[in-house]
């Protein structure tokens, strides 16, 4: 069984699959149209890969050059005949959650009201959408607990559309955070605060581009690292250092050759629902050694009021 | 010829004689034996044989044609394919990567004059030598899209790769496509092709196999 979610750019996606021995794909979920969360999906879809479903939401922009050339790659693999299924409708209601015998994944954001509207670059609650504003925020669910939340580029409206769609703030925990926006512009940081409240990660995981809008941002690794959460980014931060450990997990990562990643590409076993990421120890090594640079290793002043 | 010979012998192919005299200076202090190749040769097969039976090691330049009717890519190609370390040089390398994007995975280095001239030869021998023996991870192969930003009057294509990156334009040469793929491409059109999409850098992306791409189905529910 196998479920990809977002996947930029590179050869990396095509190198994992191969490790693993993937020949075919069970479900594509996009987050959203930016280019760099679905160029990889544009040459797994011109591939010979095998791909059960795409879940996706029309794209908010309205025909980007990303979004067609992925359309276009899209009409080639129908044409070819794979019998792939797009679900052009990825949000609360619709499909809601969907369910692999081993896992669910559930759609905690945007809800039905918000895509029937429009969607990215509609009016909702005074403002106009941006395409990150709706961008789908995924739950991965393993024997009855909360596994993983896959954020995408959400904002902190975004945020506030999954409070409203689950209530229950126990309900919007998860053991791993793949943290909004590359670790990036998320909006208010005593939002994001609250979505640490309630999402109460052991990991964060940020999937950051090492020269790319100087990701992670200090205030949101601060946050993470004051509630004493796990982070791992994949790419060292440019602040972090000079040279990266080239990646040192067993699953390829876009930056090794370069020397650029940090975690690189993080693998985790979930036995019974609770996740351990499987190269703790060597990235731990590896951030000791750059301790008096690295983000995640400051010191933090946490106050309370 | 093999891979483990002792290696003393470096072939020049330039078409300047001032140039090849040069090169046969440089590569004489770092105590090797330059040959000079000046032709003129009637096929690239009698170029390549020439090559492989007087030297272990070929710099050669892109621009040869007084020397034989053909690009010094070809005849870097045509040598990776014996497994004959070479490298292909040039006054600037930002202007002809378009003209051989197809075969740049049979090149295994293209640089400056300047480059060249600090390289120690030796070192790029065993490198290359050993690159020959195992293909390297961003080399390989993969299926992927391309997107047509802009023609040029010049014949230059530029392209996105979205499965590589999504910003960064990769020229290739109309007439390094196959015609079919010539004719029709405009920008906004996509085309089909093998990429090796873990390259490092725009200077080692090639394209191949390409084939046109339909444009996006108007009832596909993604409109």
């Amino acid at each position: 069984m196998c479920v990809v979610i977002d996947a930029g750019f590179s050869a990396t996606l095509y190198e994992s699959l191969a490790l693993l021995g993937v020949t075919e794909i069970n479900a594509l979920f996009l987050s959203h149209a930016d280019a760099d969360h679905i160029g990889a999906v544009a040459s797994l879809l011109a591939g010979p890969m095998l791909i059960r479903h795409l879940y996706v939401n029309p794209d908010g922009k309205k025909q980007t050059k990303a979004w067609r050339t992925l359309r276009s790659a899209l009409r080639k693999m129908r044409k070819d005949g794979s019998g792939i299924k797009t679900h052009s409708s990825l949000n609360a209601a619709d499909p809601g959650e969907v369910d692999f015998g081993g896992f669910v994944i559930d759609v905690l954001a945007p809800n039905e009201d918000v895509m029937l509207g429009g969607g990215a670059g509609s009016r909702h609650d005074d403002r106009t959408l941006s395409v990150n504003d709706c961008s789908v925020v995924l739950r991965v669910r393993s024997d009855g607990r909360s596994v993983a939340l896959f954020t995408g580029d959400a904002t902190e409206w975004t945020w506030g559309q999954v409070e409203q769609e689950v209530p229950n703030a126990a309900d919007r925990q998860a053991q791993i955070l793949i943290a909004p926006h590359h670790g990036g512009e998320f909006g208010s940081r005593s939002v994001f605060e609250r979505l640490l409240e309630d999402v109460r990660p052991r990991y964060a995981v940020i999937s950051n581009g090492r020269t790319k809008n100087g990701n992670p941002q200090p205030p949101v690794v601060d946050a993470l690292r004051s509630r004493n959460i796990r982070v791992i980014c994949t790419q060292l931060g440019e602040t972090c250092g000079s040279k990266g450990n080239g990646g040192l997990g067993a699953f390829p990562a876009r930056g090794s050759t370069s020397y650029i990643s940090c975690g690189g590409s993080i693998a985790f076993d979930v036995p019974a629902g609770v996740a351990a990421a499987t190269d703790d120890v060597t990235h731990e090594q590896f951030v000791d050694l750059i301790s008096a640079s690295a983000l995640c290793r400051r010191t933090v002043v946490v106050t309370k009021s | 010829m093999t891979l483990t010979a002792p290696f003393s012998k470096v072939a020049v192919i330039d078409d300047a004689p001032n140039m090849r005299e040069e090169l046969a200076y440089r590569i004489k202090e770092q105590s090797l034996e330059p040959v000079l190749i000046s032709g003129p040769f009637k096929s690239i097969d009698d170029l390549i044989a020439e090559i492989l039976g007087s030297a272990q090691f070929a710099l050669c330049d892109l621009q040869i044609k007084p020397i034989i009717n053909a690009s010094g890519s070809e005849v870097v190609a045509r040598l990776t394919e014996r497994r004959f370390p070479s490298i292909l040089f040039s006054q600037r390398v930002d202007t002809g990567i378009a003209e051989f994007r197809d075969i740049l995975d049979r090149i295994p280095a293209f640089l400056t004059r300047d480059e060249l001239d600090q390289k120690d030869l030796r070192n790029e021998y065993a490198d290359i030598s050993a690159s020959l023996l195992a293909e390297a991870p961003e080399k390989r192969a993969y299926p992927t899209i391309l997107r047509v930003e802009a023609v040029h009057s010049d014949g230059r294509v530029d392209f996105i790769i979205p499965g590589w990156s999504p910003s960064e334009i990769i020229e290739m040469s109309r007439r390094k496509m196959p015609a079919k793929v010539a004719d029709a491409i405009a920008v906004g059109s996509h085309v089909f092709a093998s990429v090796n999409l873990g390259a490092r850098s725009q200077e080692m992306l090639y394209i191949k196999n390409l084939e046109l791409a339909e444009e996006p189905d108007d009832d596909d529910g993604l409109a």
